[in-house]
Formats: structure tokens, sequence, C-alpha cells
């Protein structure tokens, strides 16, 4: 067995897995807290679907860190390149920023959606300082994807 | 004001959708400057279409269009309210605390009605865990055949009672015994729901209780030995501090109380009972204060908290509501009825 690219696969798989059960456990916190007040006010759909889709980003930067391991390994053009078990954990580690940032920041964000979800209920102007509050916990789930990717393009395989 | 930090309360995910839903709901309870319009108006009748205006309330002003009515429209509107709060929550221990007071309730007028040989079903309530027949069949019949599954440590608790009060003939000392029984009930139900704030809460309605109590006492000249029996506790101050400034009077309560959270509302309270020399501004003051604490649910996004202070919110604006209206009714000047007019939660 190639341990080199065992490891990288399981880096990018790791990515996607943490940081999209950060997404669903946050969308899904803010989606219900949506749901109730959806129950009352139909008519704040609108401002509370940005609400709710704030915590799924962390998911597509998972995603878009495994993508760009998917390019290195070459499995998209049909030839996989050879990686030593030292470059594979080297892949692995990079894999780890946005996936352990997406799992806690998904989660957090979603409990800041649900609270935004209050905001609206009470002051439905007030709706974008809320939005803006949810987003600030986006900004390490960028830097998590933000550091995943320089370290991924700082490995050479093959 | 006795204050629960942050990190105390709640984060629980599973109340999301009930927090959301309460939020909403919440835009919909009267404020206290609506209260102030609604003292406003000429007669009941103006009142009770104000009250039309409400989201809450139009559809059982639908039905009933007399103020007359009014205790069928608030006992309907605070039934919904309890089988809604109760039916969102993820978890009903928190919430079954405040049904059972109803549940007590009902057994002590069940117990009284039997001891006095009256009618019982004009004062029972609705909102207990279980329906009144069912603890009148335990109580009267003494057997246990309903729908609902009477908790075994409750009957127990009730026979128990039952079983005091046999030999008991003084009206205020089965009410005292009672009380006692609920109480300590409840402390062991909100040990159970393992939130602070419930328990705070609590602990908070015990000494409000007890601090009353103390002054009804002092007021009807009563020996120490019916304070000690009508004392609950558990609640923050201690039933002995409370025995031992008894002969002090009023002023020793105050100075007793100055070093606690309930210094300014005692002494408020106090000078208010002189002045008056009525339990009514006392009352007022310790439910303010009551819901003072309960705003702090406010902060609380994830869990039980904006739910059993939104249940308690409601039972106060239907107490201020029945005053108002009962005001109206028997066309009392404004100035007395504010004076009796609660703090409320929006």
């Amino acid at each position: 067995m190639d341990w080199g690219i065992v490891l990288a696969v399981a880096g990018a798989a790791s990515a996607v897995a943490l940081a999209g059960a950060g997404s669903s456990k946050g969308v899904g916190i803010a989606a219900s807290a949506s749901d109730g007040l959806i129950s009352e006010s139909p008519e704040k759909f609108p401002a509370l679907l940005i609400l709710s889709a704030l915590p799924g980003t962390q998911g597509i930067y998972g995603f878009v860190a495994a993508f760009f391991v998917i390019i290195k390994l070459g499995f998209l053009g049909g030839a996989a390149v050879h990686v030593t078990v030292e470059q594979g954990l080297q892949i692995f580690l990079a894999c780890l920023p946005v996936g352990f940032n997406g799992l806690i920041s998904g989660i957090w964000q979603g409990k800041v959606g649900a609270a935004g979800v209050q905001v609206v209920a009470k002051h439905p102007q007030e709706f974008m300082k809320a939005v803006i509050l949810a987003a600030l916990v986006e900004t390490y789930a960028i830097l998590g994807l933000l550091a995943s990717i320089l370290l991924l393009m700082g490995i050479k395989v093959g | 004001m006795i204050n629960i930090s942050y990190s105390d309360l709640s984060s629980d995910p599973r109340y999301a959708f009930a927090v959301g839903k309460i939020r909403a709901l919440e835009t919909n309870l009267i404020t206290n400057q609506q209260v102030n319009r609604l003292l406003e108006t000429k007669d009941a009748n103006a009142l009770w279409s104000e009250l039309g205006n409400n989201r809450d309330y139009e559809a059982h002003l639908a039905q009933f269009y007399d103020p007359q009515d009014f205790e069928a429209v608030l006992s309907s509107e605070l039934k919904r309210v309890y089988a809604l709060t109760l039916g969102i929550s993820a978890e009903r221990t928190a919430l079954e605390l405040l049904a059972l007071r109803h549940d007590f309730h009902n057994c002590k007028v069940i117990s009284k009605a039997c001891f006095l040989g009256e009618d019982t079903d004009s004062n029972l309530s609705p909102l207990g865990t279980c329906p009144p027949k069912e603890w009148e069949q335990l109580m009267v019949a003494e057997k246990e055949a309903g729908l609902c599954r009477l908790p075994a440590d409750l009957m127990q608790i009730v026979r128990d009672v039952q079983q005091q009060l046999i030999d008991e003939q003084n009206l205020r000392r089965r009410d005292i015994i009672w009380d006692q029984a609920l109480y300590q009930y409840l402390s062991r139900h909100a040990e159970k729901s393992k939130n602070l704030f419930v328990q705070t809460w609590l602990k908070i309605r015990i000494d409000g209780l007890n601090l009353l109590t103390y002054v009804r006492c002092i007021r009807q000249k009563s020996d120490k030995g019916l304070l000690k029996l009508a004392l609950i506790d558990s609640g923050t101050i201690a039933c002995e501090k409370l025995q031992n400034a008894y002969e002090g009077g009023l002023e020793t309560l105050a100075s007793l109380l100055s070093p606690t959270p309930y210094a300014g509302m005692i002494q408020e309270g106090l000078a208010c009972y002189k002045r008056d020399n009525s339990f009514s501004c006392l009352e007022k003051l310790f439910d303010d204060y009551e819901m003072e604490f309960l705003s702090q649910a406010r902060y609380v996004s994830l869990g039980v908290e904006p739910l059993f202070a939104y249940l308690l919110a409601k039972e106060t604006e239907i107490k201020v509501l029945r005053i108002l209206l009962v005001g109206k009714i028997n066309r009392l000047d404004k100035t007395e009825i504010s004076k009796r007019v609660r703090r409320l939660y929006a």
C-alpha cells in the first residue's frame, strides 16, 4: 500500500468531514431557530435564509481544500503522482487548519446565527447587524482555509 | 438583584426552534407602555376593545364580547400558552415546575372544599400536569383511575398531607401544611431540572413568601411557633435568621436584609407598608423583583430559560389584565388601579 497517498487522501477527507460536520451542525442550529420564528412570522424568511446559510460556508471551504489535494495528487488528470510518506503526512497536516477551524467555527456561527434570528424577531430593521456579527466568526474559517491552501501550495509532490 | 453569570446560563441547541418561536411570540406580549394606554381607557368596554388589537387575545375576544367574561378569556389564553410552551420544549422538567404549582393549588382547593363542605369547581385550575378531576378522584374517592398517570412521588405526598390534616382544624395551618409540601416538592423538582436559572427563581419566590409571611405574622401578632411552621426552607435567607429576628419586628427585618440583594426592595416595601398599612404594595414589589430577575432570560439564545420566563411573563400579564379589568368594571380610579399594576416582561 502507498502510505503517502493514504495519508494525503485522509487529509482531504478530514478537511471535508470536519468542516462539513461543523457546517451541518451550525446550519442545523440557525435554521431551527429560523423555523421557530417563521412559524409565527413567515414574512421574515428572506432575512432568516441568510443567517441560516452563513454557517454553511465552512463545508464549502473544506471541499475547496480537498479539491486542491485531489488536483495535487493528479486524481482528476488520470495519472496519480507518487507521494512519499513524508509528503503525505505534510498534506495531511496541511488539511487540518481548514478542517478544525471549520468544525468549531461552523458550530459557533450557528449559535451566533440563532441569536441573530432573535434580533430579527424583535428588531427586523437591525438584521444587517446580526449578519455582520455572525460573519465575524467566518473570519477564522477563512483564515483556516487560507492557511491550508498556502501550506498545500508549498508542498512539492511527484 | 440576584444575577446569574452568563456562563451559568444554558446553551442547549435543542431549544433553537422553541426559542426562535418564543422570541416571535414575545413581540405580542403587552408592554408597560401599553398598560398605561389601557389604564387611560374610559371604561371596561373601551379597554376590552383595545385588548382586541393584541394578536394573542383577538381570537378569544371574537367569542366573548362582554368584558364581564374576562375570566374565561384570560384562563383560556393561559391554557393555550401552557400547552404551546410545554409542547415545544425539548425537555419538560423545568416547565413542569410551573404546572405543578397548579396541581398543588387544585389539591389544596379540593382539600379545603371537603373540609368546609363546599363546591370546588369554580376554583380549580386546568393548568396542572393532571386534570383536577383526577386529583379529586384520588383525594375524595381514594382511587387512581384516570387517563393521566399521576406521578407516584406526588401521589404519596398528597396522601401524606391528607394524613397530616386529619386532626388539623385550623384553616390557616392547613394551608401552611399544603404550602410546605408544595415548596419542598418544587425544590426537589428544580434540582432535577439541573438549571441554575430555574433553581434561583424558585429561591427568590420562596424568599418572597417567607418575607411576606414574616410581615403578616407581625401584623397579626402571631406567636413565633406559627412563623416557624410557616417559613419555607430552601430560600436564600435562612429561616433561623428570620425566626431570630422576629422579636425585633420590622426594623430588625430591614437590617437583617441590608447585606442581601433584597435590601433596596425591602426598604421601599416596608416604607410603603407602614404608609398604606397594606400588603399589596409589598406584594407588588416582590413580583416586580421576580420579573427583573426573569428578564435575564433575554440573554439566552439556546436554552429553556426564555420559555420559562415567557410562561411567567404571560402569567403576570394576565394578572395585570385582571387587575385592570376588575378595576374598570368596578369603576375604580386609575391611580388606585395603577398602584396594583405589576412590572411586565416586555
